[in-house]
C-alpha cells in the first residue's frame, strides 16, 4: 500500500454515453482509494486530450486509460490502435470498457495490447465491483509505468 | 600366209595358196598301202558322215544361238567353228583318198587344233559356273514356289485392302475427314465434312479450310498448329468452325501429317469429331459457376451485413439496459441511505433510456420489413413524396431558416411508395439534422434519369463527411455525432431500400463543403418481380431480416 498513499492514481475515461461516464464515476467515488478521473466523449477528443492539443493544452498525463469500444467519430478500436502506435503513449495501461462481449472485440483488443477487458455487465452491482477492482487493482498494486 | 610347210619348198614362182593346194609328190590314199575295197570305203562312207553331222551341228547351233535373244557366252560361237572346223577336216581325209591334197588337210588339222584348244581354254574359267547351274527340275520347283508365294500375298493384299476399306467405311460413319496436300489445299473430304459444314464436295476441293473459318481463333493458334504439322508431328486440338449458314460448330481435331521419303509431310489426314454439344454445355457450366460465384459474393456480403447488424444491435440495445439497470441500483443504494434528492434526475434518466430503447427497436422493425419487401411496387411519384416529407418537417425547416431547392427531372420511381417516402424522410432529416449549420443553410433535392435507372439525391451545405466514414455512415447505429437525436438507423434504411431494388446509395462529401446522399433505383426490376407470382407482390429475396434469421 505504499504507492498508493505518495499520489492519486489518474484516470482517462472515454466514454461517449453520459450516463455510462456518470455511473462509472459514481463507482469509482465509492471507493475510498484517492484518484481523479478525467472524461472524453470520443475517440478524437481523447487523443488530442492524450496529445495534449487545443482544448486539453493542461491535460495531465493519465496513469491508466478507460476506453470503450463502442464510440463515435474513431472508434473504440482505433483509438487504441493510436495508441499503442504511439511510442510517448504507450506505456500506459488500457481498459477496454464495453457491453460487447463479440469474441472478435475481445481477440482484436487484446492483439492491439490491451491490458484488461472488462465487458459493461447488465448487472450493474456486478459493474461497479469490476470498476473497482481495477481500480484498487491499477492504483494500489501496480506502479505507474512512467512518472 | 606366214604357213611354213614341211617337205619341199614350193617352186620358183610359185604362190603360196597355189602351194597349199599342189598336189605333187604326193600319191592319192588309195594308192599308198594295202587299202581293201571294202576298209577305203568304211573310212571314206564313216568320216563322210562325222563331216555332214559335224557341220550340219554347227549350223543348227549357230541358228539357236541367233534366234536367242538372251545375251549367250562368247564360247558358244568357239563351239560353232570348232564343230564346222571339224566337219571340213573330216571331208578333207574323204577328198585325200582321190586328190592328195595333204598340204591343205594337215594346215587346216592346224586350224582344229587351234579352235580345240582355244575352246578348251575358254571352258576352263565357265566351269565353276556350269557346275553351279541348277537342275532344270531344281530350277522348275523353285519358279513354282515362287508363283504359290505370289499368289498367297495377292490374297493377303486383297484381303488387307478389304479391311482397310471397311475401316475408312467405318471411320466415315464416326467421324469428319478431309485429306489435304502439303499446302493445305483439300484432296478429299468425306460426306460427313459436307453435311456438318453445309458445303457441297465441290465447294470443297481446292480450297483450303479458310472456307469454314469462325474467326473464334486467334492467328497465333493456326500458326502453331501448322508449326507441328509441318514439322511431321501430330496436332491435337479444339477448333471452332463455321458452317455455310454462319452456325458455328466445335470440332475435336486431330491432324496426322503422312511424310514422304524425305521426311517432309506430302499431305495431312484431319480426323474430327462434332463436339458442339459438349462446348455448349461447357460454356453453360461457365455460365452457371459464374453466376454462383456471383450469388456467393453476394452471400458473403449478406452475411457480413447480418454480422454488422447483430454486433450493432446486441451493443445498441445492451447499452441502454446496462444504464437503466445502473440507476436502478443508484436510487436503491440512495432509498437505502435516505437520500431522495438525485432520485428525480435518475428516474429521468431511466425513462429516456427506455424510450430510446422503444425508438430502436421501431426502427429494427422497420429495416426489417424492407427485407421483407411486402408491399406492392407502383409508379411513386417523386414530387408528391417530397412535398409529403416536407410537410413534416415543416416547423423545423422555418426555424433553421433552410433554403429549400428542387429540381425533380425524373418524376418517379417503381417502388412501394412506403419506401420511397422513408428514403426521403431519413435523407431530408439527416441533412436537416447535420448539413443545416451554415449561415445559409440550404438543401437540394433532386432527381434524374440516368442510364436505366432513376437517381434521388439530397445536398447539403453544412460540415459535410470526411471520406472515412462515407461507407460507416451507412451502418445500423453508427452515428458521427456524440450528442445527436438520431437513432443511427435512418441511413441504413436508405441503404437498404435502395439494395433491395438492386440499387445502391452513397455519400460525396469534401469536409466544410455539405454532403450529397445519393440513391440509384435501376429501371430493370423485371427479376425481381420473377421472383414472386404475379399479383402477389410477396418478395422473398433481399436484405437480411432479422426476424427471418
Amino acid at each position: 500500500m505504499a504507492n498508493a498513499h505518495t499520489r492519486p492514481v489518474r484516470f482517462l475515461l472515454i466514454e461517449d454515453d453520459e450516463d455510462h461516464a456518470f455511473l462509472i464515476r459514481r463507482a469509482m467515488q465509492e471507493n475510498r482509494v484517492t484518484n481523479a478521473l478525467d472524461h472524453v466523449a470520443d475517440g478524437e477528443a481523447a487523443l488530442r486530450f492524450l496529445r495534449k492539443s487545443e482544448p486539453y493544452e493542461h491535460a495531465k498525463r493519465p496513469d491508466v486509460i478507460l476506453l470503450d469500444l463502442n464510440l463515435p467519430k474513431l472508434d473504440g478500436q482505433e483509438v487504441l490502435n493510436a495508441i499503442k502506435a504511439d511510442a510517448e503513449l504507450n506505456t500506459i495501461p488500457v481498459v477496454v470498457l464495453t457491453t460487447s462481449s463479440a469474441e472478435a472485440d475481445r481477440v482484436r483488443a487484446y492483439s492491439s495490447g490491451v491490458n484488461s477487458y472488462v465487458v459493461k455487465p447488465v448487472d450493474f452491482l456486478q459493474f461497479r465491483r469490476a470498476i473497482q477492482d481495477l481500480q484498487m487493482y491499477w492504483a494500489v498494486l501496480n506502479e505507474p509505468a512512467m512518472g | 600366209m606366214a604357213m611354213v610347210a614341211p617337205g619341199p619348198a614350193p617352186k620358183g614362182g610359185a604362190q603360196p595358196s597355189m602351194w597349199l593346194f599342189d598336189t605333187s609328190g604326193y600319191v592319192p590314199r588309195w594308192q599308198s598301202g594295202e587299202w581293201t575295197r571294202g576298209l577305203g570305203w568304211l573310212s571314206i562312207g564313216s568320216d563322210a558322215a562325222i563331216s555332214v553331222a559335224a557341220i550340219a551341228f554347227s549350223v543348227v547351233l549357230g541358228v539357236v544361238i541367233l534366234s536367242r535373244r538372251a545375251r549367250v557366252p562368247r564360247v558358244a560361237w568357239l563351239f560353232v567353228a570348232l564343230l564346222a572346223s571339224w566337219g571340213i577336216g573330216h571331208l578333207l581325209n574323204v577328198v585325200v583318198f582321190w586328190v592328195p591334197a595333204y598340204r591343205l588337210a594337215t594346215v587346216w588339222n592346224v586350224v582344229t587344233a587351234c579352235l580345240t584348244c582355244a575352246t578348251l581354254l575358254a571352258l576352263v574359267p565357265l566351269v565353276p559356273r556350269i557346275l553351279q547351274l541348277p537342275s532344270l527340275e531344281l530350277a522348275n520347283q523353285r519358279l513354282k514356289d515362287e508363283m504359290t508365294a505370289r499368289e498367297a500375298a495377292e490374297r493377303e493384299l486383297s484381303a488387307t485392302n478389304r479391311l482397310l476399306s471397311f475401316q475408312k467405311h467405318a471411320l466415315d460413319e464416326h467421324a469428319i475427314v478431309a485429306i489435304t496436300d502439303h499446302t493445305g489445299t483439300i484432296t478429299y473430304v468425306n460426306d460427313k465434312f459436307c453435311e456438318i459444314s453445309g458445303y457441297g464436295r465441290e465447294q470443297l476441293i481446292g480450297q483450303t479450310h479458310r472456307v469454314v473459318n469462325s474467326g473464334e481463333h486467334p492467328k497465333s493458334f493456326f500458326v502453331e498448329m501448322w508449326k507441328t504439322i509441318c514439322a511431321g508431328q501430330v496436332w491435337r486440338g479444339e477448333i471452332c468452325n463455321r458452317a455455310s449458314d454462319g452456325r458455328r460448330y466445335w470440332v475435336d481435331t486431330t491432324i496426322v501429317p503422312l511424310t514422304g521419303a524425305d521426311g517432309r509431310p506430302t499431305q495431312y489426314v484431319a480426323i474430327r469429331a462434332d463436339v458442339t454439344a459438349r462446348k455448349t454445355y461447357e460454356e453453360q457450366l461457365a455460365h452457371t459457376v459464374e453466376a454462383l460465384r456471383t450469388k456467393s459474393a453476394e452471400l458473403d456480403r449478406k452475411n457480413k451485413e447480418l454480422e454488422q447488424f447483430t454486433y450493432s444491435a446486441s451493443h445498441d440495445l445492451k447499452s441502454p439496459l446496462v444504464t437503466i439497470l445502473g440507476y436502478c441500483e443508484c436510487i436503491a443504494e440512495d432509498v437505502a441511505k435516505h437520500q431522495f434528492d438525485d432520485l428525480d434526475g435518475y428516474v429521468k434518466r431511466i425513462l429516456s433510456k427506455v424510450e430510446q430503447m422503444r425508438s430502436n427497436i421501431d426502427d429494427l422493425l422497420a429495416l426489417s420489413r424492407i427485407g421483407r419487401l411486402e408491399d406492392a411496387r407502383e409508379h411513386v411519384p417523386l414530387a408528391a413524396v417530397v412535398d409529403e416529407v416536407l410537410d413534416l418537417f415543416a416547423a423545423r425547416v422555418e426555424e433553421a431558416g433552410v433554403e429549400i431547392v428542387r429540381s425533380i427531372e425524373a418524376e418517379s420511381v417503381f417502388a412501394p411508395h412506403e419506401q420511397v417516402k422513408q428514403v426521403m424522410q431519413n435523407l431530408i432529416e439527416n441533412a436537416l439534422r447535420y448539413g443545416v449549420e451554415a449561415e445559409h443553410p440550404r438543401i437540394e433535392i433532386g432527381s434524374a434519369t440516368r442510364e436505366a435507372s432513376v437517381e434521388i439525391w439530397v445536398q447539403d451545405n453544412g460540415q459535410g463527411i470526411p471520406p472515412e466514414y462515407h461507407e460507416s455512415v451507412f451502418r445500423l447505429f453508427k452515428r458521427l455525432e456524440t450528442r445527436s437525436e438520431g437513432t443511427g438507423v435512418g441511413l441504413a434504411i436508405v441503404k437498404r431500400v435502395a439494395e433491395t431494388h438492386r440499387g445502391r446509395a452513397w455519400v460525396e462529401s469534401t469536409p466544410g463543403q455539405g454532403a450529397c446522399f445519393r440513391v440509384i433505383f435501376p429501371f430493370a426490376q423485371t427479376s425481381l418481380a420473377e421472383d414472386a407470382p404475379s399479383g402477389e407482390r410477396t418478395y422473398t429475396t433481399g436484405p437480411i431480416s432479422p426476424h427471418r434469421g
